[in-house]
């Protein structure tokens, strides 16, 4: 009996430490495995998530750091620095006007990832849902529309484009590494996926506000890509034109951030949010003395701040010591969203057809066009002027000027410069930067400018983990 | 898989042949004294051979065996320093045998019986791999901490101190780095249970930008949950020569921890408080000796800033300490007896920072039953509470010691200590609960037959409450963290050992086993901003609160054979092999399989060895361990997230279907001696490692749109070295004595291969803050050299030697690459003792964060102090252009803000610390009725040298998620302190 006993004791021992043993399958929550997402219900989803990547790489507290708005407008003298160079704040080579590759590994990630992830997502649709679907599928519209500005966005910030090659397969969306090429070719494709977009948002018949709104932001996206690759004589301005015209002066297609969460916040403010950082300031900027003049609310900044925090967060190097804090005001919160294209916008690329064509009027009266709505909002505390034009340099300077107020801090920037620079387009640009050495006056003239005393990129270079990892990258 | 387990059919059919139990029985009792001196041996283990019955022997040498089966038994008596001595008595029915025994010296141990590495229990002489041993009975003055007892210990162990925080705790290496992606800390059995080591996780918002920083920036130490005062003795065992059995998570090395356990007879009461301070030491400039924290001069100080913050005040503080701790232990010998040991322990710490606190209290029962004279049961359970509260520190734009350090040029813009003393408005506190318990069942059915089986459980509760309340300087709003973190470890394991005979000279042991380690650990974190109002807020009063949550569990499984072959008991061979799976192997991949082998030959054993030559034992060893990838690397996965309100997918990690452990394999040769009458001691052991299919993270694409880097195996590097301790007694007289030790270690690391992958060749990457390319030391410290740092000439900063395909400098290693310890014990009259250890690490390099990040902020820092008072001549002290020639190239690089590169912040971090001084004054005259009571004052790292290259900080202050890395890198955070105290110890 005692045996009995004791083997019983071992068996069940044993047992118990067999069945521990052998099984190691687990299967552990919080990651979604890829198959899953060919579930219809997944799909909203998958479009959910192409939109927030492209929030990601325009520039919100999260990882990969991306932070292409913030960057481009310190290079571009949209803002200066007030500080830190490490979290939140802008790195020497930044500050400098001359990012390094290294620099930009997270930002050509992360824009790349957007680009991905609407891109994917067609491919996606395109191998699950039903053939009579996926032509008139608003989610198919939405993950176009999220490609065209993802591209849009590479073209008019990085020097060149990788886009990688798609390898047929069954199962997933595969791609072999691509080589570098021209910049423009995010546009062509950014083109295209906006020219997909509007050609299924209207397949689905659908008229509520939301599509309408789609159909005019792929309008709208097809309509700057479009002025790009005219400059670049890769399409022509009237095929701009053509689309500008069917968006609304008073339009506006945004890219959501939210307060719901610090990894969603929207970074450029949060930089100078005082917690704890105030890393970049109007001082010294164009639109500081602008600002002071005509109080044009599009280029506002915070007059008071610096009453309550009188320096940023750090001593800046090129400045010699602190500098007076007076942070950006067109974003004053952690949800404020980031423009993708605007009615606004549009009447510009009408005035810069008409340039291009030699019509004057045209561009002066829609440029005014704007100023005058501006001015019609009785809560400005001075008159904004309306431009009067007399040359077609003067057209171009205002006209330069006027997309550097419309899309300031929209991370636009620097793309617009870029063009009109390689292309020799006429009219000087009011960027640089007015320190003062003593006080807060600013100089009548920059002395600092996108050429002088160093010649400051107009482009950031494709990130050196793509040439570390893509075999065809030198 | 669903199959009858291997071992059941084994044990069943090995359980049949088991004996009944008898009834008849009797006891035995003598005294263990020592042949040369007839001394007492105090703490002998005395068994009766092939049965769990045994008890220790008390303070006057005397044991007391009863409920002994009767008949011929064989008594065994082992005892630390003696060796084995075996006697066979007669067990008469309801007599008293009575008997005596005495032990003969042995410095090498080889009748000590080790479990780690070793199927079941094997004896030292067995055994083909170096096995450092901690004996606690003779650590002079075991600290209240595991990692200081740990460190200098033995050569291969490495024991870095991470910062000077209350309850930080260090990085364990044993021989170097053993895989750059995976974790490099050991995993730690505690009485055969498997328990956490890998750190806790660090108090800090779950954002990983900056706002991850919020806090005080190091890990706590599960290892330091458990109290060494309740530890009998520790085995470590350093690579997979023998860490083979232990399977696929053991490459980086095994400790296992064996915690008191009761001696028969009347209880043993035993006392001892502990009284001191901890005092930081001087780690800046002559200039700024504590870089602001206080003043060059004691003369100047102001009194504490956190009391009174004025002009000259001290943020830092001498912090008084203190600990008191009391245990029990006794039982009854024989077949029903029982033996116990109960303790517990209290401590509360004060850290030298103004908030810094650490308030310990655990407690311990080891209870031990012979339910009959062949089945023993061991239960071990204890419990540790520790709550701690910190200093906001690191780099971390809220923390104290950042914005002190950075004085006006602070996030602050203020060096005021008024303005300063505001940051400390915040709360950071964490409480850990620990219970580790778990029970050993032994049973021997066969004098050559035994069975052990374990089942063990590990729960660590951690909270986090990270508050920075309303009102709340750089953040009026005020944030609320609050984190609930549970651990938990359940192991089962069972081994079969069956000796037998194979021939008159031949004796064999085969070995059987399996193991199965579940791991989980279940994070819940709630995040609040926005609080209405002053008070004490919780999270769900703020306008803002997110919540997170991360739950992921590991099943690691698998089982092993193993055979030794004993020859004349003096030849000894085994070989073995473990199979095992694992849950975060890919599906595709199978059981993977570790094989053993090793030998050892006591070579003084043989008739031709003079007798008063000493002892030797000649050893080798081949084995392979693995380490596991991580739980969701086999997967190809998207990642939640949301988007103004909407749920979406973003790409997360590419996944590898075929992904499987890293393998190391290792081998080692060597020997162990004690010459001249035990007198000299020598221990040498040159070791080989090579870890195969290295789990390297693989840079993706970025324009192929995942973003992660992936596992993959596809490298190989490999650890070489050797490791040799020399102990000897110089003087041993009557009254006095004097021993010296020393030790040497050397590791060299070396990236052999990166592999390839699907898309081509892996490229030389960077990861965990080093860099791996073939050629150079894994996790190298690659950045930019300037060959000139000291002329007055622009930097020279081109690579000419050690450069990496990409044009860096590669400076060298990050761990240490050399490791000398030193010891001294001097015994005076009257039992009193002065014992030092003192320990250089060298070769290594290290970054430094913090300066590199204060000087590109043009922080004004002390390194450029020179080039200040050169060129900062302009107007309000702004750089003057023109007098830039006349810096230094170093200084031309660091001192001008926008040149700055942490690129070329590597420095040597070779240091040398007195890790300990030890006074002992034996004082039990001065106790009435105590069996025992001593004194002890002792200093730990009291003395440094820093090679001066490494202009400020200390090597050992890194700081955030050391504890596993690879690299080091210097933040902003204080240098562990020199710690002082004064311990008493009685037993009753």
């Amino acid at each position: 009996m005692r045996i009995h006993h004791d083997s019983t004791i071992l068996l069940v021992a044993g047992a118990l430490l067999g069945a521990l043993a052998c099984d190691t399958s687990i299967t552990n929550p919080g990651l979604t495995p890829d198959e899953d997402l060919d579930n219809p219900a997944a799909w909203p989803a998958i479009v959910v998530g192409a939109r927030r990547a492209l929030s990601d790489a325009i520039g919100s507290s999260t990882g990969p750091v991306s932070q292409l708005l913030y960057w481009g407008a310190a290079v571009t003298y949209e803002i200066n620095p007030a500080g830190s160079t490490g979290s939140y704040g802008i790195p020497t080579d930044v500050q400098a006007g001359l990012p390094t590759d290294a620099t930009m590994n997270g930002d050509w990630t992360q824009s790349n990832v957007a680009r991905y992830s609407a891109e994917a997502a067609v491919a996606r649709f395109r191998r699950v849902m039903p053939d009579t679907l996926f032509p008139k599928s608003p989610l198919v519209g939405q993950a176009y529309l999220y490609a065209g500005f993802a591209n849009r966005l590479l073209g008019e910030n990085f020097c060149q484009s990788v886009i990688p090659v798609v390898i047929p397969d069954n199962v997933h969306y595969v791609l072999a590494p691509g080589s570098l090429g021209s910049h423009t070719l995010y546009f062509l494709r950014a083109d295209t996926a906006f020219s997909n977009a509007i050609a299924v948002f209207t397949a689905t018949g659908n008229t509520d506000a939301q599509t309408t709104s789609f159909i005019l932001a792929a309008h709208a996206g097809r309509a700057s890509v479009r002025t790009d690759l005219a400059t670049y004589g890769l399409a022509t301005w009237a095929d701009a034109v053509a689309e500008a015209v069917l968006v609304p002066s008073t339009y506006k297609f945004e890219v959501p951030y939210s307060s719901a969460s610090p990894d969603q916040y929207n970074y450029l403010y949060w930089a100078r949010a005082d917690q704890s950082f105030r890393a970049h300031t109007q001082w010294g900027t164009f639109y500081e003395g602008y600002y002071r003049t005509t109080r044009d609310p599009r280029v506002r900044w915070d007059t008071t701040a610096g009453t309550m925090k009188p320096f940023g967060d750090a001593a800046v190097a090129k400045f010699g010591g602190r500098v007076p804090f007076w942070p950006e005001a067109k974003y004053t919160s952690t949800s404020d969203p980031v423009r993708l294209s605007s009615g606004w916008e549009m009447r510009l690329i009408e005035a810069e057809a008409a340039l291009v064509a030699g019509d004057l009027a045209k561009a002066q009266s829609n440029i005014n066009a704007r100023r005058r709505a501006l001015r019609a909002d009785t809560t400005l505390a001075k008159t904004l002027d309306t431009v009067v034009v007399a040359t077609l340099v003067d057209g171009w300077a205002a006209l330069k000027r006027e997309r550097a107020l419309e899309l300031w801090l929209e991370g636009r920037r620097l793309g617009d410069l870029r063009r009109w620079i390689e292309n020799n387009v006429p009219g000087g640009s009011d960027d640089g930067t007015y320190r003062a050495s003593t006080t807060d006056i600013l100089h009548t003239t920059p002395l600092e400018t996108m050429t002088t005393p160093v010649a400051r990129a107009l482009c950031f270079p494709v990130g050196r983990n793509e040439r570390e990892t893509n075999p065809n990258v030198p | 898989m669903t199959h009858l387990p291997w071992y059941v059919a084994v044990t069943l059919s090995l359980a049949v042949i088991a004996r009944p139990l008898g009834a008849q029985t009797g006891s035995v009792e003598g005294t263990v004294t020592a042949t040369a001196t007839n001394e007492p041996v105090v703490g002998a283990e005395v068994t009766i051979a092939g049965t769990n019955i045994g008890v220790r022997t008390g303070p006057d040498g005397r044991f007391t065996l009863g409920n002994v089966a009767a008949g011929l038994r064989e008594l065994r008596i082992l005892a630390i320093g003696y060796r084995l001595a075996t006697l066979r008595v007669t067990i008469t029915a309801d007599q008293v045998t009575r008997t005596n025994v005495q032990l003969t010296p042995s410095v090498l141990q080889l009748d000590a019986v080790v479990v780690t590495g070793t199927a079941g229990l094997a004896r030292v002489r067995e055994v083909g791999n170096s096995i450092a041993l901690v004996n606690l009975s003779q650590v002079k003055d075991p600290p209240a901490n595991m990692d200081p007892l740990l460190q200098a210990r033995a050569p291969g162990l490495s024991v870095m101190q991470t910062s000077g925080m209350a309850g930080e705790g260090a990085q364990i290496r044993l021989r170097g780095a053993v895989s750059v992606s995976q974790s490099n800390q050991p995993i730690v059995y505690v009485d055969g249970i498997r328990v956490r080591s890998e750190g806790y996780r660090r108090n800090r918002p779950p954002f990983d930008d900056s706002n991850g920083f919020r806090g005080a920036n190091y890990q706590a130490s599960p290892l330091n949950d458990i109290n060494p005062a309740d530890i009998e003795r520790i085995e470590v065992i350093k690579g997979s020569a023998a860490s083979t059995l232990y399977g696929t998570e053991a490459a980086a090395g095994v400790i296992q921890i064996f915690t008191k356990r009761g001696a028969g007879g009347a209880p043993r009461w035993s006392f001892e408080t502990g009284q001191g301070f901890a005092q930081l030491r001087p780690f800046g400039t002559d200039s700024v000796p504590y870089l602001n924290l206080r003043p060059a001069s004691p003369g100047d100080s102001g009194g504490q800033c956190h009391v009174t913050p004025i002009a000259g005040c001290s943020w830092i503080r001498n912090a008084y300490r203190q600990r008191y701790t009391g245990s029990v232990s006794g039982g009854v010998s024989g077949a029903a007896g029982f033996r116990y040991f109960l303790s517990g322990t209290s401590e509360d710490n004060d850290g030298v920072l103004p908030l810094d606190n650490e308030k310990k209290f655990s407690t311990r029962g080891n209870f031990t039953f012979n339910l009959f004279d062949n089945v023993r049961v061991d239960w071990n359970t204890s419990y540790a509470n520790t709550d701690l509260s910190n200093t906001p520190a690191g780099n971390n734009a809220h923390g104290l010691v950042l914005n002190v350090y950075r004085q006006e040029r602070n996030y602050r813009n203020s060096g005021d200590p008024r303005v300063i003393d505001s940051l400390l408005n915040q709360s950071i506190t964490s409480g850990i609960k620990r219970l580790i318990t778990g029970g050993t069942v032994t049973y021997t059915p066969l004098p050559l037959f035994s069975n052990r089986f374990t089942v063990g459980y590990d729960l660590a509760q951690q909270e986090n409450r990270n508050l920075r309340p309303f009102g709340f300087v750089a953040a009026p709003q005020g944030i609320l963290n609050e984190e609930q973190i549970r651990y938990s470890i359940l192991t089962a394991d069972y081994v079969g050992n069956l000796d037998y005979r194979l021939a008159s000279d031949l004796a064999s042991t085969f070995s059987f086993g399996g193991q199965s380690i579940t791991s989980e650990e279940v994070r819940t974190t709630a995040y609040g901003e926005g609080f209405p109002g002053p008070g004490l807020p919780v999270v769900s009063n703020a306008a803002l609160f997110v919540a997170r949550e991360a739950r992921q569990r590991v099943v690691n499984a698998g089982f092993f054979f193993q055979n030794t072959f004993k020859l004349r008991d003096r030849y000894f061979l085994t070989g073995g092999v473990r199979f095992d799976g694992n849950s975060a192997f890919g599906r595709a991949l199978g059981l993977q399989a570790y094989p053993k082998v090793s030998g050892s030959y006591v070579i003084s054993d043989e008739p031709f060895w003079p007798a008063n030559l000493g002892e030797v034992k000649l050893r080798g060893a081949l084995g392979w361990s693995g380490r596991a990838p991580g739980a969701f690397d086999a997967v190809r996965s998207w990642t939640a997230v949301t988007s103004s309100g909407q749920s979406g997918f973003e790409p997360g990690s590419v996944g590898d279907t075929l992904i499987g452990p890293e393998r190391t394999r290792e081998a080692e040769l060597g020997f162990d001696a004690a010459l001249f009458r035990n007198r000299l001691t020598l221990e040498a052991t040159w070791y080989h490692r090579l870890t195969s299919d290295a789990l390297y993270s693989v840079r993706q694409i970025p324009s192929v749109g995942w973003p992660v880097s992936q596992l993959a195996n596809v490298g190989s590097m490999s650890n070489t070295g050797v490791e040799l301790s020399v102990n000897g007694t110089l003087v041993n007289q009557p009254d006095w004595g004097l021993d010296l030790g020393g030790s040497v270690y050397t590791n060299h690391s070396l990236v052999r291969d990166l592999g390839r992958t699907a898309l081509g060749p892996t490229v030389p990457f960077a990861a965990g803050g080093g860099w791996v390319e073939p050629g150079f030391p894994a996790m190298a410290a690659r950045g930019v050299i300037i060959n000139n740092p000291n002329d007055i000439a622009a930097p020279d900063t081109v690579c000419r030697s050690s450069c990496t395909a990409d044009g860096f400098h590669i400076f060298g290693p990050q761990q240490p690459t050399l490791i000398l310890g030193q010891q001294l014990t001097l015994r005076l009259p009257k039992g009193i003792t002065v014992s030092a250890r003192a320990e250089y690490q060298g070769g290594a390099w290290i970054q430094d964060g913090a300066s590199f990040n204060a000087l590109s902020r043009s922080v004004r820092w002390p390194t450029c102090s020179r080039a200040y008072a050169v060129a900062y001549t302009g107007v309000n002290g702004a750089l003057d252009p023109t007098k830039i020639s006349l810096l230094t190239a170093r200084e031309r690089k660091e001192c001008i803000p926008t040149n700055t590169n942490a690129d070329t912040f590597w420095f040597p971090q070779d240091f040398w610390k007195l890790r300990d001084v030890t006074l002992t004054i034996p004082v039990g005259w001065a106790v009435r009725r105590a069996s025992s009571a001593t004194l002890s004052i002792t200093a730990q790292n009291y003395l440094k040298w820093i090679n001066r290259e490494l202009r400020l900080f200390d090597p050992e202050m890194v700081g955030r998620d050391a504890l596993g890395s690879q690299n080091r890198d210097i933040a902003e955070h204080i240098p562990p302190p020199a710690v002082v105290t004064v311990n008493l110890r009685v037993t009753f």
